[in-house]
């Protein structure tokens, strides 16, 4: 799931002109260390429920992977 | 010569055979969904004739639910009994109506559908009658339920023209029969023409545009293929019929309709004096269209129509307007058509998407958002880039907001 969620994030990062990242974790914060802005979680959302048909930010703010993870596993 | 009314496909019917199949006629419905175009409009003749009350509905309608379709097994149809002599007879006596009415449901784009009524004088005022039409060929490419295709069935009619219906045709159809029959006028959105294969039609006197924005590249790409044609952008709206003409997107208030229509912040407003009809859409004395316009260099009677106000997209609180990244993506090689949209979204309250049909070419999602990212703010980038086979329209041929 992490390395899903990997491939995701850094498909968003390249459209700004960012760097990959290598690696992600439960702790990592989705605006702080992945540098996600408003637009780029909107977009994370669509594709997650694409995916997994639920809307991770339906019932509030998720700011941490391992908060989108434990969304997806309830 | 054989004066023709109508044709589609295979199927022709003269005027003299429209004369035989009103004085034919047993039963009229006043209200109900016709599939059949030829049918409607013999419906709608004899609504006229009977100088009586009609209420077009298509099978899309919203309220066409309770209305039996084709066989329009209605519960009051009227036993009726109409003679007409002649073609001469039928023109005079379709110019007599004056009690006739006709109710119209808008398309619902800026929101609820809406009931419209208008009589025959309105109706009027946006066609020309005159021996100049006589042998004019008409291509009727809208729903002929809708304002637009009502305005081309009347043009033809009082000038007892020839109708070709292309509403839903193919485009090598539409070649075909553009060629076959020697259409002279033709009137569609500029979604219509962008989607039309770029052949050349030299017998085509007339091309109109309406009920989206006329954009420089839909103007080139109608020149082109029409050179021989004048063209007319048309104002328009199921409330007010025609109400502005231009040769461009640019438009003027004509003078003699310069106390009945205005531009009040930005948007344009008419008086209820040009409007069918309906106490409910009009706010006292004038009746706001929802249509954003520009000014041109300060000139406050020159304009272009920039947006309706519900076609902007409001993605986190920043106005997008979608015709603007529209415009910049047919400027793209390879993009045929595209629409720009919005969807709901838990975070930002809507999310910008885009549905993208290339022609023939091999660019990718990434190629696009690179483009734009090189023009735009990000708030008005698509984040959704989807490469379609077609672009979702409206009933009335416009693009789903």
């Amino acid at each position: 799931m992490i390395r899903k969620l990997l491939v995701l994030v850094n498909g968003i990062r390249e459209k700004d002109g960012k760097k990959p990242l290598e690696a992600i974790s439960i702790h990592s914060r989705l605006r702080e260390d992945i540098e996600l802005d408003s637009l780029d979680l909107a977009e994370l959302t669509v594709l997650i429920e694409r995916d997994h048909g639920i809307d991770i930010f339906e019932d509030g703010m998720i700011s941490t992977i391992g908060d989108i993870i434990a969304m997806l596993d309830d | 010569m054989t004066n023709i009314f109508y044709i589609s496909g295979d199927k022709q019917v003269t005027y003299s055979d429209l004369i035989d199949d009103i004085n034919k006629s047993r039963l009229y419905y006043e209200s109900c969904v016709i599939e059949d175009e030829y049918q409607l409009y013999l419906n709608l003749i004899l609504s006229i004739l009977l100088n009586t009350k009609i209420t077009l509905l298509d099978a899309d309608s919203p309220f066409a639910e309770n209305a039996q379709v084709n066989t329009c097994s209605d519960s009051e149809p009227r036993s009726i009994n109409v003679n007409v002599g002649s073609e001469e007879k039928l023109g005079e006596r379709l110019l007599a109506a004056d009690k006739w009415s006709m109710k119209l449901y808008t398309s619902g784009t800026a929101g609820i559908p809406k009931e419209v009524s208008h009589n025959l004088k309105q109706i009027l005022k946006g066609i020309k009658i005159s021996p100049d039409h006589d042998n004019d060929v008409w291509a009727q490419t809208y729903n002929p339920t809708h304002i637009a295709g009502i305005q081309v069935f009347f043009q033809a009619l009082f000038n007892m023209n020839t109708i070709i219906n292309m509403h839903k045709s193919s485009n090598i159809d539409i070649d075909h029969q553009m060629d076959l029959h020697a259409v002279t006028h033709i009137s569609g959105t500029p979604t219509f023409y962008r989607m039309l294969n770029r052949k050349i039609f030299p017998k085509v006197k007339r091309v109109t545009s309406g009920g989206e924005r006329f954009d420089p590249l839909i103007r080139d790409k109608i020149s082109m293929m029409f050179p021989n044609a004048t063209v007319s952008n048309i104002y328009a709206s199921t409330e007010a019929g025609t109400i502005l003409v231009s040769h461009s997107d640019i438009f003027e208030i004509p003078e003699n309709l310069n106390t009945q229509i205005k531009i009040v912040e930005g948007e344009l407003v008419i008086s209820r004096e040009l409007i069918g009809a309906n106490e409910a859409i009009t706010s006292g004395d004038w009746y706001f269209t929802g249509d954003l316009v520009e000014f041109i260099d300060g000139n406050m009677n020159s304009f272009r129509i920039k947006s309706r106000n519900s076609d902007m997209i409001n993605v986190g609180g920043m106005k997008v307007n979608p015709h603007e990244v529209e415009d910049l993506l047919y400027k793209l090689e390879g993009v045929q058509d595209v629409r720009v949209y919005s969807k709901p979204n838990s975070l930002i309250g809507r999310i910008l998407c885009s549905d993208i049909l290339l022609s023939n070419s091999q660019l990718q999602e990434a190629d696009i958002y690179k483009y734009l990212q090189a023009r735009l703010p990000k708030y008005k980038i698509p984040r959704m880039i989807n490469m379609v086979s077609q672009i979702n329209m409206t009933r009335t041929g416009k693009k789903q907001r």
